[in-house]
């Protein structure tokens, strides 16, 4: 590992490489290749485009998160769609230097962002899907978790986390729902919602819902924005799973951590080579390992990824 | 900022509304903004049925002809 590993609250001070606070990101690294994981989660390497893309998702959450939040404060459409496009138009501008961000991306740029907002918003202003309100009054908007698990280290005893992060919890024809907001290029056709099952995130919700809400959860509904560059299009998707599934799920999640503390102990994370196909290291792990370092600080940028952040502070 | 007649001209341009500083905009430029959108939708939405009624239908399944070697003598 790399002398200035950036610290993460998430892993283990005993035990130096191990992870105790896993989200879908961080499991679904580990799951793909453990070498991934070790680049990607623990020295933190992302590629310099992630960026981009990661930015206009969390400006296209918050931007409907605060239209939710005015609509259930009694704002009318018009409004809480002002308050969201006024935000997102702020968040995407660079103060200091007094020009917009995100203004590279063919697809995902700022004008792409907020003509996504105003149609999605649009399209459903009558939503069927009602946000539920929370004992405390608040909207179940934006809502993060840490789910204690029934996993604990073999090393050092300490317990294993499963965080996340929901966009609503709501109800639809009766039955309480995950609301998992997407944005994609890519046409929202039955090859786009295949990648959902099976799939590490879609469980780990519907597994940490039922527990963290105490309540039965129907499934996740997929809401997916299609960003082109001319248009956005939209669609919506239930996602389930059986008790059964979540079961078999849970199991495979022990055997997961199992190899996290084998990894960490050895220190070393072996390359799956037969997940390299569109993997953002191929470039690197095609390499010598002496010259790896060098290519990953020149195509490279170092960002700490921690599931013990949580969102929805509004 | 005071509404005058050119002002209002100046600032309905949707280019010149995202080059500018967003905490600078009045609730009137904000409309513009949403407007614009909506107007591109409209244009879209009208763009999209066009193109779903031109679509040519799937042809049925053709059975495939051997072709004999000979053809390509």
């Amino acid at each position: 590992m790399p002398d200035a590993t950036l610290p993460n609250p998430s892993f283990s001070r005993e035990v130096p490489g191990l992870q105790l606070a896993f989200d879908s990101v961080s499991l679904g690294a580990l799951k793909k290749c453990p070498r991934f994981y070790q680049l990607n989660i623990i020295e933190g390497w992302a590629p310099k485009g992630e960026q981009a893309d990661l930015f206009f998702g969390i400006v296209y959450h918050g931007a409907l998160e605060r239209y939710d939040h005015a609509r259930t404060n009694g704002a009318s459409h018009d409004d809480a769609l002002r308050t969201a496009v006024r935000w997102a138009m702020i968040e995407t501008w660079d103060a200091e230097l007094k020009r917009p961000k995100l203004v590279e991306h063919n697809y995902k740029n700022r004008f792409t962002l907020v003509r996504t907002i105003v149609w999605y918003c649009d399209k459903f202003q009558d939503d069927p899907i009602k946000t539920i309100i929370l004992a405390n009054g608040k909207p179940a908007i934006e809502l993060s978790y840490r789910l204690e698990l029934d996993y604990r280290c073999h090393l050092s005893n300490e317990a294993f986390l499963h965080c996340g992060h929901l966009d609503k919890l709501g109800t639809f024809q009766d039955k309480t729902v995950i609301v998992d907001r997407k944005t994609t290029k890519h046409t929202l056709d039955e090859r786009y919602y295949e990648q959902f099952s099976p799939d590490n995130q879609m469980s780990g919700y519907t597994f940490a819902g039922k527990i963290v809400y105490n309540t039965p959860i129907r499934g996740i509904i997929i809401d997916a924005a299609q960003v082109a560059v001319t248009f956005s299009r939209f669609d919506r998707r239930l996602i389930e799973r059986t008790p059964s599934m979540l079961d078999e799920w849970h199991r495979d999640l022990g055997f997961w951590l199992t190899a996290a503390q084998q990894f960490a102990r050895a220190q070393y994370w072996p390359m799956n080579d037969r997940a390299c196909f569109g993997c953002t290291y191929r470039g690197i792990c095609g390499k010598p390992p002496e010259v790896r370092e060098q290519w990953l600080k020149v195509n490279f940028v170092r960002r700490v990824w921690n599931p013990l952040e949580t969102r929805g502070d509004i | 900022m005071t509404d005058t007649p050119l002002t209002e001209a100046s600032i309905n341009s949707l280019d010149e509304l995202f080059r500018r500083d967003p905490l600078e905009m009045s609730d009137k430029d904000w409309n513009v903004v949403i407007d614009e959108m909506r107007k591109k939708s409209a244009l879209w939405a009208k763009i999209d049925a066009e193109g779903k009624r031109k679509a040519p239908k799937a042809k049925p399944m053709e059975t495939p002809v051997a072709v004999s070697t000979s053809d390509f003598d």
